[in-house]
């Protein structure tokens, strides 16, 4: 037995009540205000995972976010969550929990056998064994995966619901320590807007297990009484439970609030979210992240029952854990004396304090003394001796008087609880994010925060001030000169007295001097979680290895979920002292976000799923579609009608009964989506002659024209119709997914580059609501439905606007065509859209009017030829690759116009546009096939274009397809063969890209 | 007689939801049929600016982010030379003002068919707002007679700080038409903690 135990009185539990919880599909029970790991601890559970690499038995080792064994996977199901450590997990009833590591089982793990091979297993084995030859990699690497461990991620949705907000604040505290809530205090006292974070169930740090008097009252209830005084505050947010994990650019700081993780899966209110990231833009920053104590590097240091000083009297005084029978404390440092202190005021036997420094002196050495306490001066623990259930003795040695050898062996001491202080590491994580660098100071033995490159300033331990008075009064320096910073100067606030003496030096030691005595090839382990070894960082440099960087890949050092939060700092000095460098020189790793792990869902926040992930745009007419049964595309953001499919129809027939409609009698389409830009200005005219390949400065008002828009690279970027309103008065057309680059495009040419160009330009897309009405009775349709002008094709000619009133409602009629049809598109104000579609539609029954949708205008356009920017053009199509010289005007520049001059977009043979057709004319090729010269060649066959566009045309009873093929237009009547996914190989034969109505009679009808 | 229906006529929602407190603290109401009229010219042309004045009645703001409000029109800053007039009722005092502007080189252009203003009020408005909006919307920041141009949930937005004469501070949101369904689905997603209630329109 350990003979760990919970004392019967004090600490912060809830004894009242009792909470059961499983783990490792054992039921255990604690109390509120647990961890998992402080109830398992307080049961004798001392087995809380296997080592990544070797399999080596684990115990817990932290008692915060520093725990590198505990990790746990987390509730069943959709609520499952990997690789949580158990140190933070806040106990609810009916928790459940599994070790991520161990299988078949914790006790015994298969995997162990690594133990035994660990002499196969040196730093760099992956590499050195499993990545030669290459090709086996992949057969290794389901195997390596699987041993390797850690969690799964659950398989079902998430069921919460996780949400974001974005604030403002004078001054951003991190972290809720004394330093934290002095900053916070007289930060808000000077009046400025104050968040102060936590990552703590409580605001307190490490006085919540501290005996310490602040002002006369205990820690606790100075605690109880700041907090509440930041509670009544209507400038301060206060938030516990929530951790700073990303320091970024302009003082903007990322904090991930758990809301409703420690009531339980499915117990919170499903409004409330389960976790909120909070994205702050702060003016300044204090940083009170505190300190992580560092663990003594010695042979056998991984035995369950080792645990840093810091983590044993968390678990005595602030959750009444006893973690064994008998202790003892290995330390170079005053703050190990404080745990032997603990130890002994819950009533463990102290087997001795074991101090590697040949003379330590002051009060903590006295009261320890004074306890009888043995302390084994100028001593190490050089060795463990274990158990099934971990540690049953330490071995003593005594160390030279220059500390770099063992003198001699002192014996055994029993304990099954060893408390290791190596020193403090402050938690500078936020502060070297944020773009600084931390420096290693020499008397403190560790790195410090260095100059502030941001808004940002360190109190605190996380400052290396380690004794609670100068924390006290070094948060209300911080916290003060915060607001002050801010603009928000006040006065002083005192800072509250704490007693403390003069604490001694500390001794840095990095590795306890080996032993020859002790069994040979004993590790000392620097990072638990990945089971790197200072052996494995001393073979990295022999093999050559000298950035710390490069070392931290090499021998996994830093790696997984702990980030080397408990392991680093030693890491790097072992390899400062393998390179003969100092610290500083050697550097530490990069410390990236996020500081602990954030879950996807906190990242994603409330942008999933359909409706919520990207915006949806609607259109005026959207709920008629809606009522009619249309079935949507998305086409950019905008929901548009795809086919309106009439009792029970499948796509092919609706779209071929639209298709036909259209031709024969009238059809109607919902082209409000169009991009729209309103171009003003004396300069109109020049401008549209620089942006579009034609001529723009004889177009008359009312008058249309179809323009081409090249890319600097001389390809085909977007195309539309522009109307003449007015003098210097242009309503351009986009294509609907290109509208918004379009304008920018614009914009950008005219700020950039053209500034002399009076031209303003004017986004409308929204404001216009466009019905295309098309097909031969479209004319006699409008002059039912009523307009105030003539429509006839001699007073309306094609390619020309006219405005006045349709069926009553302000309009601007245009003659266009995308159909290749008689066609007028009526613009109106967008409020009246779907009046207008209404008043159509039902003047339209006795036509037998046909809404037709975006696959019936694709088949329309293309049985014209007519090409979709996108669609048949991919961003390396010029327009005389598209067949459209007739367009691209030789009087003017445009942009674009050199580089069409190039010698690989003037060379013969490009691919160019050309209609398909298959020899089996009922045959639809899917668009994007590739097409070859011949089935036959040998490989690798040469691909010679690919299909762009193809579709079943109704009107033309066969299939019909465009292409783009290399040297297509000279190759007419000759036969490509189109490849397949299923390895069908399809004749087709080339022709013109238009299949209908060359001569454009249909659409012109200029005699009515 | 034809009707004419702005963009959230047809807004399909529960007319009000409790929050976790049994209260509702936000409350949206769309402000249907403003004119919007985007205005574009020289704001170093002192002609130019008279003309406006002359004829809605209003300064054109030249403070960055700025609104300026008299009687039924509103101008908001939108960039060195571009403006939002917003105006209520069934004004139309634009011909005068086109035919006036024609001699300088300008652009006034009716938005008034596309775009909408979303109003949202209510104690928990800055936090709902807050779930999407990255800036700074505290009353020591934005404050009245403030507009911003934003991003809500990958929407193009101007927000203009507002006094409802009887629901105390709020602000409108104006918001392109084809959006604007979208957007305040979005953000009465984000109200479900605080509830919320939907007000008619001229309610």
């Amino acid at each position: 037995m350990s003979g760990a135990r919970r004392l019967p009185a004090g600490s912060l539990i809830d004894r009242s009540r009792s909470i059961t919880f499983r783990f490792n599909g054992k039921e255990y029970s604690g109390h509120p205000g647990d961890t998992l790991a402080s109830a398992l601890l307080a049961q004798g559970v001392r087995l809380f995972g296997r080592s990544f690499k070797y399999h080596r038995p684990r115990g817990v080792v932290g008692a915060g976010a520093e725990e590198p064994n505990a990790l746990v996977q987390l509730g069943e199901g959709a609520y499952s969550t990997p690789n949580l450590r158990a140190t933070q997990i806040e106990l609810y009833q009916g928790l459940t929990a599994r070790t991520v590591n161990g299988w078949p089982s914790l006790a015994f793990d298969i995997g162990s056998i690594n133990n035994w091979l660990a002499g196969l297993l040196p730093a760099g084995f992956y590499y050195k064994t499993f990545m030669w030859p290459r090709s086996a990699w992949t057969h290794y690497e389901r195997f390596i995966r699987r041993a390797a461990g850690l969690g799964v991620a659950p398989t079902a949705p998430d069921p919460d619901r996780y949400d974001k907000i974005h604030r403002h604040c004078d001054v951003l505290v991190a972290g809720g320590g004394p330093a934290g809530l002095l900053a916070a205090l007289a930060a808000a006292r000077a009046g400025a807007r104050v968040i102060l974070a936590d990552e703590q169930s409580r605001f307190g740090g490490s006085l919540l297990y501290s005996d310490a008097k602040i002002s006369g009252e205990s820690a606790l209830d100075w605690v109880n009484a700041t907090v509440s005084e930041l509670e009544a505050n209507p400038n301060v947010t206060l938030l516990p439970r929530s951790t700073v994990t990303g320091y970024y650019d302009h003082n903007f700081l990322v904090i991930n609030e758990r809301r409703t993780h420690h009531l339980g899966p499915g117990q919170a209110d499903p409004r409330v979210s389960r976790e909120r990231l909070w994205r702050v833009r702060a003016s300044q920053v204090v940083l009170a992240t505190g300190a992580i104590e560092r663990p003594l590097v010695f042979e056998g240091n991984d035995v369950p029952g080792v645990m840093l000083c810091s983590a044993v009297s968390t678990y005595i005084r602030r959750y009444a854990v006893v973690p064994g029978r008998r202790g003892a404390v290995f330390t170079n440092n005053d703050s190990g004396y404080q745990t032997a202190v603990d130890m002994a005021w819950a009533g463990m036997e102290v087997s001795g304090v074991v101090d590697l420094r040949p003379s330590p002196s002051g009060q903590a050495v006295e009261t320890v003394e004074a306890l009888g306490i043995p302390v084994y001066t100028g001593h190490v623990v050089c060795g463990t001796r274990s158990n099934a259930k971990g540690l049953k003795r330490i071995e003593l040695a005594l160390l030279t008087d220059n500390g770099s050898e063992i003198l001699s062996h002192k014996g055994l001491l029993d304990c099954q609880v060893l408390a290791i202080s190596g020193g403090w590491s402050p938690t500078v994580h936020l502060h070297s994010q944020s773009g600084a660098k931390a420096r290693f100071d020499e008397d403190l033995a560790c790195f410090v925060p260095g100059n502030s490159v941001q808004a940002e300033l360190s109190a605190g331990s996380s400052a290396g001030v380690f004794d609670l008075a100068g924390c006290l009064s070094g948060g209300v320096k911080a916290g003060v000169a915060a607001a002050a910073a801010s603009g928000w100067a006040g006065a002083t606030p005192d800072a509250p007295m704490a007693k403390g003496g003069q604490s001694g030096a500390i001794q840095a030691c990095w590795e306890v001097p080996s032993t020859e005595l002790g069994p040979t090839g004993t590790k000392k382990f620097l990072d638990f979680q990945n089971d790197t070894t200072v052996a494995d960082v001393q073979l990295a440099v022999r093999e050559g290895y000298r950035s710390i960087e490069h070392v931290k890949r090499y021998t996994a050092l830093g790696f997984g979920t702990d980030q080397g939060k408990l392991g680093n700092i030693n890491g790097m000095a072992i390899l400062a002292s393998a390179l003969g460098q100092t610290l500083n020189q050697t550097g530490t790793t990069t410390f990236r976000p996020n500081y602990t792990p954030v879950t996807f869902g906190a990242i994603s926040g409330r942008a999933i799923g359909e409706d919520q992930f990207d915006p949806i745009r609607k259109t005026a007419v959207h709920p008629w579609h809606v009522r009619q049964g249309a079935i949507f595309e998305d086409v950019g953001q905008w929901k548009r009608p795809w086919y309106y499919p009439c009792d029970g129809e499948d796509m092919p027939t609706a779209v071929n009964r639209e298709c036909a409609a259209t031709r024969q009698g009238v059809g109607v389409l919902d082209a409000s989506t169009l991009g729209k830009i309103d171009i003003k200005g004396p300069d109109a005219a020049e401008f549209l002659n620089r942006l579009y390949t034609n001529r723009w400065d004889k177009l008359q008002p009312g008058r249309c024209r179809y323009g081409l828009m090249l890319g600097e690279d001389g390809m085909v970027m977007d195309d539309g119709v522009t109307t003449c309103i007015g003098p210097g008065h242009y309503l351009m057309t986009t294509t609907t997914g290109g509208a918004a680059a379009v304008m920018g495009w614009m914009e950008r040419w005219l700020q950039t580059e053209w500034p002399e160009l009076k031209v303003f330009l004017t986004s409308v897309t929204d404001h216009w609501s466009v019905m295309s009405v098309a097909g031969p009775q479209s004319r006699q349709l409008l002059e039912d439905v009523g307009c105030d002008f003539d429509l006839g094709g001699k007073a309306f000619s094609f390619m020309s606007m006219r405005e006045g009133s349709v069926a009553g409602i302000s309009a601007r009629v245009s003659r266009i065509s995308f159909s290749g049809e008689l066609a007028f598109e009526i613009s109106v104000n967008a409020n009246y859209g779907l009046a207008l579609w209404e008043t159509v539609m039902e003047v339209g029954q006795r036509f037998d009017i046909t809404p037709y949708g975006t696959e019936a205008m694709h088949v329309l356009r293309a049985e014209k030829g007519y090409v979709i920017v996108g669609q048949d053009t991919d961003g390396s199509v010029t327009p005389l690759d598209l067949g459209m010289q007739w367009i691209v005007s030789e009087t003017k520049d445009f942009i674009g116009k050199r580089s069409l001059a190039r010698s690989d977009t003037a060379r013969d043979n490009r691919k160019q546009l050309v209609g398909l057709l298959t020899k089996d004319s009922a045959q639809v090729l899917p668009e994007g096939a590739q097409l070859v010269n011949a089935p036959s060649e040998s490989r690798p066959v040469p691909m010679i274009g690919h299909v762009s566009s193809s579709y079943f045309s109704a009107n033309l009873k066969r299939s019909i397809a465009l292409a783009l093929v290399k040297g297509g237009v000279s190759r007419m009547g000759s036969t490509v063969y189109a490849q397949l996914m299923d390895g069908a190989i399809v004749p087709a034969t080339i022709t013109s890209p238009v299949f209908l109505d060359p001569e454009n009679e249909r659409q012109r009808q200029e005699v009515v | 007689m034809t009707t004419r229906l702005s963009p959230l006529s047809e807004f399909k929602t529960p007319q009000r939801q409790l929050g976790t407190s049994d209260r509702l603290d936000c409350w949206f109401q769309e402000q249907p049929f403003l004119a919007h009229c985007n205005l574009r010219g020289d704001p170093q042309n002192l002609d130019f600016l008279q003309v406006v004045k002359k004829r809605l009645g209003v300064e054109l703001p030249l403070l960055p982010n700025t609104v300026s409000s008299v009687g039924r029109w509103r101008g908001c800053w939108l960039s060195p030379d571009e403006w939002l007039l917003l105006g209520s009722g069934r004004s139309k005092p634009f011909e005068a003002l086109v035919s006036e502007l024609s001699a300088m080189h300008h652009s006034l252009v009716d938005l008034s068919g596309g775009q909408t203003v979303i109003r949202i009020g209510g104690p928990a408005w800055r936090d709902v707002l807050g779930s999407a909006c990255t800036l700074d919307l505290h009353p020591r920041a934005f404050e009245a007679s403030r507009c911003a141009q934003t991003v809500l949930a990958h929407i193009n937005v101007l927000l203009i700080h507002v006094d409802d004469d009887e629901r105390g501070e709020a602000l409108d949101i104006v918001v392109r038409r084809s959006f604007s369904d979208h957007l305040l689905h979005w953000l009465i997603d984000a109200t479900k903690e605080v509830g919320f209630e939907l007000h008619q329109p001229g309610a």
